[in-house]
């Protein structure tokens, strides 16, 4: 339940551009998450299943033309998801998007690194950055059709454009907040470079990037759908074309299932990145109300 | 958080020196021709100024679509600051919400695109909505965050004092969470353009969406540039005026 701060930690200074984002280094705030209540799980259970409830209940009054009952998407859905191969669909589209969201990390991580550690690159490359990362990508599609055409090489471009901005800003905060005196007696004592690098620079810039290697996973998703739905092609081209034809059931069975793989992925790098910052564990617990 | 530096002339010469090359490599690689896509940047600069001046059209077209967009900013600020405040500060709304709102924060948005029209229709509510959808979990996140910093110490003081709630509420917890707020907003207001031009493209096709897909389908390369180089323009003022704004915010007299 501590990722709400984490991203906020991070988010907050990253999507202030990166002039923001190092000028914000020293004014880390712990965010105190409030404590878990008794019994979380029949509170959860209560309030999750009245949510439930109540879809089941619209779905029963507005017929399954407008809503699909909870087991239609479950067993007619999905059943329809793994009958017709759209299992198979989805895992060609997640694997578009692993190849884009490499080379987002192949650019952005570096260029990051180079950003945070070097004032001269930082100035030349920030109006960019800046304005790519304000700038709606999806408003730059049909410029990248013209360019790529509608084929593979297009879908990788866009899962790129979405993805690199969150490795890199991050990676750029997290070499900025590498603790100078650290370095001065590294040098002081003339530590070999790959100890610099193990023992200072990894440790402090590490759970950044992890960070913004989830946020980059999460927006390269986003690339991958709309990409997909922009030219009905994939799996944002399926859920297209199920919502067009009123296949309600297995169009939130397909949407469930791409919720799940989002969720599982960022939980996944969520508990990494805490892992990799246990000071912060230290601080969940405290009630703050 | 406040991203107030000093910026050295030695910077200011460094973006120029970058921006400049940029838009001289621009004209040269597109007056060399060498690939479609791109055309010179003085062509492009001549669509805008055209589209700018010629009869007000993309003003009215960008009217439309900022007016959707601060539509859905308000209902998104109004919702996400009234959650994040019950998130933050009740711990069985934090344990219930709070998987939800970091699930939703994860999914990619776009998904309800194929069918928000059964439900809202692809007109302004629709789009209203999807603007919501895409600013609304920003605030919520970090105003939660704002109210758990509220210093536990100002609480019981408060507690001791006899503050009633609205009083904990205006004098303490606003004023400690504020800057965070700020923050959500202004992010949100990012996203809310954002939510408003995906609208316009993929809901019903209109106002700055219909201005770059005529451009886009007719393929007037120079133009679709220049449409994209105005929205882009357009995001970065947006950006400017929300971080302007949160600056003013952050100051606030506590």
């Amino acid at each position: 339940m501590s990722t709400a701060g984490t991203d906020v930690s991070v988010g907050g200074r990253t999507a202030g551009g990166v002039l923001g984002a190092l000028a914000g280094r020293g004014q880390r705030r712990t965010v105190l998450t409030t404590a878990a209540p008794r019994h979380v799980w029949l509170w959860r259970a209560a309030v999750w299943g009245g949510l439930l409830v109540l879809w089941q209940v619209a779905a029963w009054l507005s017929g399954p033309f407008y809503l699909p009952t909870i087991p239609s998407v479950l067993v007619d859905g999905l059943g329809t998801v793994v009958r017709d191969g759209y299992l198979l669909t989805f895992a060609q589209s997640l694997r578009q998007l692993l190849v884009g969201f490499v080379v987002a990390c192949a650019i952005g991580i570096p260029a990051g690194v180079l950003m945070g550690s070097s004032k001269v690159v930082r100035d030349l490359l920030s109006p960019y950055v800046n304005t790519l990362f304000v700038t709606p990508t999806e408003a730059l599609l049909p410029m990248i059709i013209i360019m790529f055409g509608t084929g593979l090489e297009y879908r990788v471009v866009v899962v790129v454009l979405f993805a690199f901005f969150f490795p890199l800003l991050n990676s750029a905060a997290g070499v900025a907040a590498i603790d100078r005196h650290l370095l001065e007696t590294a040098r002081a004592f003339c530590t070999p470079r790959w100890r610099v690098f193990r023992h200072i620079l990894l440790p402090a810039a590490g759970p950044y990037v992890v960070a913004g290697v989830r946020l980059g996973l999460g927006m390269a998703l986003k690339g991958m759908v709309i990409a997909e739905m922009w030219v009905t092609f994939g799996t944002g081209g399926l859920l297209k074309n199920l919502g067009a034809y009123r296949q309600l059931d297995v169009y939130f069975a397909l949407g469930l299932l791409i919720v799940v793989t989002a969720v599982v992925v960022n939980s996944a790098l969520a508990a990494y990145e805490r892992h990799l910052r246990p000071w912060q564990r230290g601080t969940i617990g405290k009630g703050a109300a | 958080m406040n991203p107030t530096k000093a910026v050295t002339t030695a910077t200011v010469i460094r973006w120029t020196v970058s921006v400049v090359l940029f838009f001289v490599v621009w004209e040269i690689v597109g007056r060399r021709g060498d690939y479609t896509a791109i055309k010179p940047f003085s062509q492009v600069a001549g669509q805008l100024w055209s589209a700018m001046t010629v009869d007000g059209g993309l003003w009215r077209a960008t009217a439309g679509t900022l007016g959707i967009a601060l539509a859905g900013y308000a209902v998104a600020v109004v919702v996400g600051v009234a959650v994040g405040y019950l998130t933050g500060s009740s711990p069985v709304a934090a344990a219930t919400l709070d998987p939800l709102v970091n699930a939703a924060y994860a999914t990619p948005v776009y998904m309800v695109i194929p069918v928000l029209g059964i439900y809202l229709g692809l007109e302004f509510a629709g789009k209203v909505f999807l603007v919501v959808v895409f600013a609304v979990f920003v605030v919520i996140i970090n105003t939660s965050a704002g109210v758990r910093q509220v210093p536990p110490g100002l609480l019981e003081m408060a507690t001791s004092f006899r503050l009633t709630r609205a009083q904990k509420l205006r004098r303490i917890i606003l004023p400690s969470a504020a800057p965070y707020i700020a923050t959500g907003m202004r992010l949100a207001a990012g996203l809310s353009v954002q939510g408003a031009i995906v609208g316009e493209l993929l809901l019903r096709v209109d106002n700055l969406g219909l201005q770059l897909l005529n451009a886009g389908s007719s393929f007037q390369i120079a133009r679709l540039l220049a449409m994209s180089f105005f929205i882009a323009m357009l995001a970065t003022a947006t950006m400017l005026l929300a971080r302007w704004a949160e600056r003013r915010v952050i100051r606030w007299p506590r």
